[in-house]
């Protein structure tokens, strides 16, 4: 059942202005970073934090201006789906976290992606988990169902239903960071043990989604949700271990690049016959040259070493007829292009 | 331990999201490119342009069903070596590791002038460029009804049907199947169905008295001739070409046809597949895509030469490459190198290359193979076999290519859903 009461409810409450950066591919920058920090005084403030389907993501606290509804703004990255949760008495005993829908036009969506500054106007979150409204089965402090919210959205806003929301596995509306997997009354995001297995989760060797926001840390901006993007964060897994001295999860070293991924942003789009040539190669061979079983993997071979492959398979000196067969397919300079693309994709699939 | 909601609800299975109604409302903030249809060349297009363009690009897959079984291997469900389970994969991945919108939902129409699509679910949806992948669509048979008569070249409840009725066959039985006018999806497949059955039936369950008879519409066994022509004698399959089927009897499993054009004769069977003749899918016609069965398009990105920003790969495309999964990713890969440089202004990879690649077992220990590599034609603007390279190659039944298969089909899989 949704929650609410936008007029039974006193204290805090807030607006939220959305700032856009749309223009020339700038991206928005995160106007804080997660604080651990209570709020001290008798009004305790509210916590205002955007998960975004690609990995990033962005908090920002409420303003006390002495009145009973605190104004905050919050700049997300332009276009890019992004969902609200917002956290009353933070830190404290009474604490509840209530995840934040969008109704407008028909659609009823977590996920919200916009272009332009908009004001959300009055959000009603609970500030009492005595109120009766306050739902929240297994005592973990998030609510059992989002909060909806009506407001006017304007042109450049989109509200997006998707089948398969990765920031929202079972699609209830309460995201994946808060769930709780185990139901061990911690959701996942506070939780060091996700499944319960004994195994803290900054050592699972299974899990490549190590702040549990449902993005897969190679597509992750943002891995371990500290709201410092990976190519700039010295320490992706938040352990405490700089990146260059971490062995077990982090980049070498992501001072200059963002390393967590492996996608050339459009507006950089370069013009790589090897990379497509090579593509051609991933059926038999695996997605960048990375094989998912017994057939050979392809990537991070010297260009000299593939290219005098196959020259073998042409001539027939390997005794591997379709590979005789394909190679006798490209001209020696389709097969130098592919080699050095191939060439520069590491062996190892990755970091992990 | 009570389960939460999200473990719960991940225990019953994607099928869980896709009983809520998706939305979509937008507006242009990044260049937005959807793909339509989860098969072999549309989920490889989604992956590639996410993967290839990463933050520049918004990408949504259309896709009416949250799982898809392979076709490829599906012949292997028929004599119990696999099961449609696993040849089923879902868009997870799509949605998690690249970050691709996924819908399942129906597109209902296009709108190529204002480049919007509609879909079933109510919503409209803007597009800078389409990408259709709809993959093929039966050409109707009086009489022929799929749910009695399997054609089983979708993969999944087909698959199982037409193993179900094989499984219920007694020794002396009677398996019937047809095989459509080419071009068809998988072109060995036919073939190496036939070869699977018979060998399930004669070898694996020992009926001596089964017969097995393939009524070709083609003229010959199109691809890999000698070979399955080999293997049909050792089966001793009755092969009958210029075999064209005219209507099918649902309930008594019978099929009418004309061979070699003489006077209609009808053939009872305990277990009838009849594979129907094939064109473009059923959106490509709608929208007034297709120039006859299938949908023209340039060779170099796969744009429609009927309609701009609309993009056409896998099956229903006409370029005259076969039409087959393997193919099918080799081709999303083209057109999304293809859209993303169109998308920057950048001119188009001059010459593009594409590959085909298929395993087909021709009985649960052996297997063979067939492959080629593609080129374009820049004179005529095609595609055309590498000349002078022996296209297309193939490989004799083995023990060896049978284990290779799986290698095969593990990364082409990965490539394509992973």
């Amino acid at each position: 059942m949704t929650i609410r009461r936008p007029f039974m409810l006193t204290s805090l409450s807030a607006a939220l202005l959305l700032a856009g950066c749309g223009g020339s591919g700038s991206s928005g920058t995160p106007t804080s970073q997660v604080s651990t920090a209570s709020i001290t005084g008798t009004v305790p403030g509210t916590l205002i934090e955007a998960l975004c389907t690609d990995g990033s993501y962005y908090s920002t606290h409420s303003t006390d201006d002495g009145s009973s509804q605190h104004p905050f703004s919050l700049t997300l990255p332009a276009g890019i789906n992004c969902q609200l949760v917002m956290t009353t008495n933070e830190g404290q005993t009474n604490q509840i976290i209530t995840p934040i829908r969008i109704q407008s036009n028909g659609v009823t969506s977590g996920l919200m992606n916009t272009t332009v500054a908009f004001n959300l106007g009055y959000v009603p979150l609970l500030m009492d988990r005595a109120d009766p409204a306050f739902r929240d089965t297994n005592g973990d402090g998030v609510v059992d169902e989002p909060l909806v919210i009506t407001p006017d959205l304007p042109e450049g806003t989109n509200l997006t239903e998707l089948s398969q929301n990765p920031l929202d596995s079972d699609n209830d509306g309460i995201p994946n960071v808060y769930e709780d997997d185990d139901n061990d009354g911690e959701y996942n995001k506070i939780d060091d043990d996700d499944d319960n297995d004994g195994t803290a989760d900054v050592d699972e060797t299974d899990d490549n989604d190590r702040d549990d926001d449902g993005i897969d840390d190679r597509y992750d901006s943002d891995d371990d949700n500290d709201g410092i993007k990976d190519d700039e964060d010295d320490d992706d897994d938040n352990d405490g271990v700089r990146d260059s001295e971490d062995t077990d999860h982090d980049d070498a070293n992501d001072t200059s690049s963002n390393t967590s991924t492996n996608y050339t942003p459009v507006s950089a789009y370069t013009l790589t016959t090897g990379r497509l040539l090579a593509a051609q190669c991933a059926m038999c061979h695996g997605t960048n040259g990375h094989s998912t079983n017994g057939w050979d993997s392809i990537a991070g071979e010297s260009a000299s070493e593939t290219i005098e492959e196959m020259r073998e398979f042409q001539s027939g000196g390997e005794d591997e007829p379709i590979m005789e067969a394909q190679a006798h397919g490209y001209s020696d300079a389709e097969i130098e292009a592919l080699a050095a693309w191939l060439a520069t994709q590491s062996s190892s699939e990755g970091e992990d | 331990m009570n389960l939460s909601r999200r473990t719960l609800l991940k225990a019953m299975g994607v099928g869980a999201a896709a009983l809520l109604s998706p939305q979509v409302l937008r507006a242009a903030a990044l260049p937005h490119v959807v793909v339509v249809g989860g098969g072999f060349a549309g989920a490889t297009a989604a992956k590639y342009l996410k993967m290839w363009g990463g933050l520049g690009v918004e990408v949504t897959l259309i896709e009416p069903n949250a799982t898809y079984v392979s076709p490829i291997l599906s012949n292997l469900v028929l004599n119990h070596q696999k099961t449609t389970d696993d040849l089923s994969f879902n868009y997870v991945n799509h949605s998690t590791q690249y970050a691709v919108n996924v819908l399942h939902d129906l597109v209902s129409s296009i709108d190529s002038a204002n480049q919007t699509i509609a879909l079933q679910g109510g919503s409209s949806i803007a597009y800078d460029r389409l990408i259709l992948a709809p993959g093929i669509d039966f050409i109707d048979i009086s009489g022929l009804d799929s749910s009695k008569v399997p054609h089983a070249w979708q993969a999944g409840e087909q698959t199982n049907l037409l193993k179900a009725q094989i499984d219920a066959m007694s020794d002396g039985d009677h398996f019937v199947m047809t095989i459509p006018a080419a071009p068809y999806r998988c072109p060995p497949g036919p073939y190496e169905r036939a070869c699977v059955v018979a060998d399930y039936l004669k070898i694996n369950r020992r009926f001596a008295n089964c017969q097995v008879t393939v009524l070709d519409a083609n003229a010959n066994i199109t691809v890999e001739t000698a070979m399955f022509q080999a293997q049909f004698d050792g089966y001793d399959i009755a092969y009958r070409p210029n075999s064209v089927v005219q209507s099918v009897d649902s309930d008594a499993r019978s099929v009418t046809f004309s061979e070699n054009g003489g006077a209609s004769q009808t053939l009872t069977a305990d277990t009838l597949n009849v594979i129907p003749n094939q064109k473009a899918g059923k959106i490509i016609f709608d929208a007034d895509l297709n120039s006859g069965n299938w949908a023209p398009v340039n060779p170099l990105n796969y744009e429609s030469t009927r309609a701009s920003n609309v993009h056409i790969i896998g099956d229903s495309q006409g370029t005259g490459q076969p039409k087959a999964g393997h193919q099918g990713n080799s081709e999303a890969k083209v057109c999304a190198d293809g859209v993303l440089r169109s998308l920057q202004g950048l001119p188009l990879d001059p010459a593009p290359k594409t590959n085909s690649a298929c395993y087909s077992p021709v009985s649960s220990t052996h297997a063979t193979w067939l492959t080629a590599v593609y080129e374009y034609n820049s004179a005529l603007g095609t595609m055309q076999l590498v000349p002078d390279a022996g296209y297309p190659a193939a490989a004799l039944p083995s023990t060896g290519n049978y284990r290779d298969m799986f290698n095969w089909a593990g990364n082409l899989f990965a490539d394509t859903f992973a």
